[in-house]
């Protein structure tokens, strides 16, 4: 199977790269339309800001490239960053458009109790449906830095909560070939690296 | 629920680890990389990388490292020293950093913060603040505590609530290597004046003063480095297919001596105590 | 005393100095230090003493320190060595390793600073309480302003009237004590000269040492020029306040066996560096909260508000300040490369003393105007030009 690692130029292409070496997969690090078209996957990675990662990927002409991909039925998973931009909108500086595979907003996390913004550090998840054995167990810590959530309309496409405080949010997102981490994978050691060849074996399939 | 961060510092002179006191002396205590993947591999959550003369030298030269560890090593890395641009900023995001750290720079242009906030996201910079106490109140340093910013470390805070950072990262530069333990009431006073995380280093010297951290401050996590440094190093006493550089202050490294002031704990004996005690750590 | 400044012929350093500025290949000192040799390399003789303390065998050298210490050690506890200690790193370390270490029981004397900081009398607190009966002794202030303003006017150094005590002191009171073992830290002329003459000397005889240190003039000498020039009146001091300046007499010292400055740096291989982790560790000692300034270190000279001038008027003088002697003896070290050595010299060397300067102007009772006279008046040409209104060195270190 042949990932495309999509480039925006702000991301830590390095780490996701790496696991994704690690694992033993083939790839190649893009924002060529040719690429992402021949490739069986896509990974989205993220690290950034909303408006600049969209305004990123209009001006290398892969917006319309990615949603006509996925819309093809092309696996994609969308890490941090990438994960929001899956969602209709970002309210991150300003409102913008995302990618609308996933409907839903893109929201800052709540300044209640006096919990500090951004989320950053290790935190579970929560089994949100069937499906989510095969991703994760429920001991593990995985790797969260984000200031914004994403809020799917459709609760089924939760794979996964994770409580910040007393705020509940939806770290994971799994929509026939759609697959989302607010979390970082490729950061999160040994669960994260599990995570991910699960998420890789179960895109091979689709 | 989230956990509580065991994180280590490294602190870089050239090819070597090195740890002082009071962020003074360099003595050589081993291989970076070899450090690194240790670590890891004893679960570390996240590794925090300083070049310690890159403000000498006016560049960072952790590239060839941050590459090499972040192969092997799938957790979080915050790298800093000498970050004085967007472009420094940008090459370490490629060569595998996650997180930048900042200090010097932002405290002589604090839009520089934002800038870098804007294009990176405010989550991957961090702001390093380096404490030193005079005449009862804490002030900024910089250039590895060389240097004085005239800036208290408060008003400097209320500075970056404005500007906006993902998180602080402040070494209390008087206990630094000390293992004499932490400035709580500081470190209280700093949390009724902001929400941003704060990572505290400066001072481990057992078990007991971590969960006293974390039960007495809200703080996010603890960098240490006195503390497993010289409790790890001894691991690598036997090895002699490490080749040691001899540059640098090698003697105590080569003296085979153990710290007598440092507890003797693992990182993972350390979490378990912590979560014994209800400190919730990634095990 | 307004009197206008003019220069006798007291100091007898500078006259000396070559008048052609080479710099040592390997660290950075440079021939203009009194004192230092160059072979045809262009290496400096502290660097081949460096080279030379790697083949010295150590062992051997620490069965004869044991050797000595079992002779001279107190057979009833009482005081058997002498460590003047200012509540530095160094003295510190030789203190706290003869104690604990050897069995020793050292007395550790301390001749006050021309001004105590307040990390320095933190030090000394800290060395005392980790368990030292130390002797300070402060000398007489007002006769102690005014020779510190002939010395820096006479000789480029108020810190002058600190060495003459610094030197003196300890050798006076080890023959009233009865002490005949006076142990110091490092040979400050092996280290940071290289001097052959004291290569595998285990002690520098007080012959020897009588006659070096004063810049090439007695203490009587001084303060005959001193009296008939203005600078002291009679009614400043009285016999007893100058005992501790002057030097003992020979005689005493060879009555009560005193050989003369045995060093510890012959006995075990000198690294300041590491004598600062061992005092963070036992002594208590801290590291300086504020850089120093003239140099990058924090952990070097910090008792001494005043310390700073001296270093200044040596960098005017021989054009190599503080920053110069740290950088080279780390280079020599092998903990800093050569190349750092220039860049922490390009940041710190030469650097003013501005923090303690007005401190300084009323304790010597002068204006600004006048320190800068007798700061310009001790430029050498050979060394320094002027660019407009800054001076600088003719021949930079590279």
């Amino acid at each position: 199977m042949k990932i495309s690692i999509i480039d925006l130029e702000v991301s830590n292409l390095y780490s996701i790269t790496n696991a994704v070496k690690y694992l033993d997969y083939n790839y190649v690090v893009s924002s060529s339309k040719n690429e992402i078209d021949n490739s069986d996957c896509i990974i989205l990675p993220g690290v950034g800001s909303f408006p600049y990662a969209i305004s990123q990927l209009k001006k290398k002409n892969i917006y319309q490239t990615l949603i006509k991909n996925v819309k093809n039925g092309k696996p994609i998973i969308g890490i941090c960053l990438g994960f929001q931009l899956l969602f209709s909108n970002g309210q991150e500086f300003k409102n913008t458009n995302g990618l609308n595979l996933i409907k839903g907003s893109v929201k800052l996390l709540p300044k209640k109790n006096n919990l500090p913004i951004p989320h950053v550090g290790w935190n579970n998840l929560i089994k949100s449906n069937k499906k989510s054995i095969s991703f994760f167990n429920n001991k593990d810590n995985f790797y969260f830095v984000h200031s914004y959530y994403a809020e799917p309309d459709d609760k089924k496409v939760c794979l996964s909560y994770t409580k910040y405080g007393n705020f509940k949010f939806c770290s994971s997102i799994l929509s026939e070939n759609i697959f989302g981490f607010q979390f970082h994978p490729e950061k999160s050691g040994r669960a994260g690296l599990n995570l991910l060849s699960n998420t890789l074996k179960n895109a091979k399939k689709i | 629920m989230k956990c509580k961060r065991i994180i280590s510092k490294l602190e870089i002179k050239g090819p070597n680890l090195v740890k002082g006191v009071n962020l003074e002396g360099m003595r050589v205590l081993g291989k970076p990389d070899e450090f690194s993947k240790l670590y890891y591999r004893e679960n570390i959550d996240e590794l925090y990388y300083q070049d310690t003369v890159a403000s000498l030298y006016g560049r960072n030269s952790l590239y060839n490292l941050i590459e090499k560890v972040s192969k092997d090593i799938f957790i979080p890395l915050c790298v800093g020293g000498g970050v004085k641009n967007l472009k420094d900023i940008y090459n370490l995001l490629k060569v595998g950093a996650d997180k930048i750290s900042i200090n010097k720079q932002a405290l002589k242009k604090p839009n520089f913060v934002y800038e870098a906030s804007q294009k990176f996201g405010k989550a991957n910079i961090c702001i390093s603040i380096e404490a030193i106490k005079s005449e009862n109140e804490y002030y900024c340093f910089f250039d590895n505590g060389r240097n004085f910013s005239n800036i208290k470390v408060l008003d400097w805070i209320k500075n970056i609530n404005q500007i906006g950072a993902g998180e602080i990262c402040l070494t209390f530069v008087d206990s630094d290597g000390t293992g004499k333990g932490f400035d709580l009431d500081f470190i209280n006073k700093i949390e009724k004046i902001t929400n941003i995380p704060i990572v505290i280093h400066g001072g481990a010297g057992n078990k007991k003063q971590v969960l006293e951290l974390f039960k007495k401050t809200k703080c996010d996590g603890v960098s240490i480095s006195s503390l497993f440094h010289y409790n790890y190093m001894l691991q690598f006493n036997n090895d002699s297919d490490i080749k040691y550089s001899d540059e640098g202050n090698v003697d105590f490294l080569m003296s085979k001596t153990k710290s007598k002031k440092i507890e003797s704990i693992k990182i993972n004996n350390l979490k378990k105590f912590l979560t014994k005690q209800k400190i919730n750590c990634r095990i | 005393m307004q009197k206008k400044f003019k220069k006798s012929n007291l100091e007898q350093q500078v006259s000396h100095i070559p008048k052609k500025v080479i710099w040592c290949k390997k660290c950075l000192i440079s021939n203009q230090r009194p004192r230092i040799m160059f072979d045809s390399n262009g290496i400096c003789s502290a660097c081949k003493y460096a080279e030379y303390k790697n083949e010295i065998n150590w062992d051997k050298r620490h069965d004869e320190l044991k050797r000595l210490l079992d002779k001279h050690r107190s057979k009833n506890a009482n005081w058997d060595v002498l460590v003047p200690s200012s509540g530095g790193k160094d003295s510190g370390y030789v203190a706290h390793q003869l104690k604990y270490k050897y069995g020793m029981n050292p007395l550790t004397v301390t001749w006050s600073p021309l001004s105590y900081t307040d990390i320095g009398r933190e030090n000394l607190q800290s060395k005392i309480d980790s368990g030292f009966t130390n002797l300070l002794c402060t000398p007489n202030g007002i006769f102690q302003k005014k020779l510190a303003r002939l010395c820096f006017e006479q000789l480029g150094d108020a810190f002058h009237v600190f060495v003459l005590g610094q030197i003196n002191y300890p050798f006076q009171l080890a023959a009233k004590l009865g002490i005949e073992l006076v142990f110091y830290g490092e040979n400050g002329e092996l280290e940071y000269a290289g001097d052959p003459k004291y290569v595998d000397r285990p002690y520098k005889p007080s012959e020897e040492w009588l006659t070096q240190h004063f810049k090439g003039t007695s203490f009587k000498n001084l303060l005959k020029y001193g009296l008939n020039n203005g600078y002291l009146n009679k009614s400043d001091f009285t016999e007893g306040d100058l005992t501790f300046y002057d030097s003992p007499d020979l005689k005493e010292l060879k009555k009560n066996k005193i050989k003369g400055k045995y060093f510890f740096s012959y006995f075990k291989k000198w690294i300041p560096q590491e004598n600062f982790y061992y005092c963070a560790e036992n002594t208590g000692f801290k590291a300086n909260p504020i850089r120093t300034e003239g140099s990058y270190s924090k952990y070097s000279s910090l008792d001494d508000k005043f310390d700073g001038f001296h270093y200044y008027l040596r960098f005017i003088k021989f054009g190599l300040g503080r920053c110069v002697e740290e950088v080279s003896h780390e280079i020599r070290d092998k903990h800093i490369t050569r190349e750092e050595g220039l860049a922490l010299m390009k940041q710190y060397e030469g650097e003013f003393p501005k923090k303690y300067y007005q401190e300084f102007l009323q304790y010597l009772n002068i204006s600004d105007k006048q320190f800068w006279n007798v700061v310009d008046s001790w430029r050498p040409k050979h060394l320094w030009k002027k660019e407009g209104k800054k001076w600088k060195l003719k021949f930079p270190p590279k």
